[in-house]
């Protein structure tokens, strides 16, 4: 794509406000908050209180794995679907590559689905 | 659906909509769930579902952006290759908005691109006068590349998975523990 004066500042902006995240750096940044899921009490810091119909705290009847997946599929500042546009975006113009908006589509897609097949009662509030 | 359809990711997409019809949970927004049920009628070529989901949807009013998305779910259903192109052209004129006026992120609109996919496997003359080498937030370079891929699953492998999501997000397994819990309490 031939980047037009406008875009190449839009695209040096977006790099100097956020950087580009490299994969590795995505997973990091959600692995950080996915840090707290061995510790039950940690997990119910995130504002994940609800109670189960006998009055038991949800999380409490969660494996530890699954503690994890709910932390990261449910945290705000995970790797949302849109933040995928918006890494997909930057990756695209700045390599001006097409594969790497269809990657981050593609992995928003299924964060999304993730984080849809969690129970709302585990969504952070 | 429109981000795993505007990939190409047809697993994602599938059990996007698999997820949709069986939970319960939906948008207070009932446009957006009048939508989906639109899309995933779409995908599934199911014209009768396709036919009760725009009934929902003509019942609500909506800012520009979803109304181009209704304006372009009805004219495929239709195969109104003239609404169709009109519908798009609302939508790609109103996404920045929706990207609440943010310009770079408002610069591409994937899920013209998802809509634009679901509408041409559903109803290829729809799509003829929608005009695919127009400019931003239309990628029109991005859309032919993808005229060249069936499945973006046979291009990439997910980057370097952290263990604890690996299964997820590669199979996209449906979770029956979450289902179970997503149900009972």
């Amino acid at each position: 794509m031939k980047l037009t004066p406008r875009l190449q500042w839009l695209l040096y902006e977006q790099w100097e406000t956020k950087s580009d995240p490299v994969w590795s750096d995505v997973w990091q940044i959600i692995a950080d908050q996915a840090a707290y899921r061995a510790d039950p009490n940690e997990f119910a810091d995130f504002g994940v209180t609800s109670f189960d119909p006998l009055g038991r705290p949800c999380y409490s009847q969660l494996t530890e794995e699954q503690r994890a997946l709910v932390t990261f599929a449910t945290v705000p500042s995970s790797f949302t679907d849109m933040r995928a546009i918006s890494h997909g975006v930057f990756r695209r113009l700045h390599f001006d590559d097409p594969a790497q908006l269809a990657l981050s589509l593609s992995v928003g897609a299924r964060i999304a689905w993730l984080g849809h097949q969690m129970p709302w009662q585990f969504r952070s509030r | 659906m429109l981000m795993a359809s505007a990939a190409k990711d047809h697993l994602a997409l599938d059990r996007a909509i698999l997820l949709w019809s069986e939970t319960n949970e939906k948008p207070n927004n009932r446009a957006y769930a009048a939508i989906c049920d639109a899309l995933s009628a779409i995908r599934r070529n199911d014209t009768e579902a396709v036919s009760v989901a725009i009934t929902e949807i003509s019942k609500r009013k909506s800012y520009a952006y979803i109304t181009g998305i209704n304006l372009v779910i009805q004219a495929t259903h239709t195969s109104d290759a003239a609404a169709f192109a009109a519908g798009m052209k609302k939508m790609l004129s109103s996404f920045r908005r929706y990207m609440f006026g943010e310009e770079f992120d408002g610069l591409i609109d994937p899920f013209a691109i998802g809509i634009y996919e679901l509408a041409k496997a559903y109803a290829p003359s729809a799509v003829e006068e929608f005009d695919t080498t127009r400019r931003l937030p239309w990628d029109a370079e991005y859309h032919q590349w993808l005229s060249g891929v069936e499945d973006v699953q046979d291009l990439y492998e997910l980057p370097e998975l952290p263990n604890l999501i690996e299964e997820a997000m590669t199979n996209t397994n449906p979770m029956p523990w979450a289902k179970q819990i997503r149900e009972t309490w």
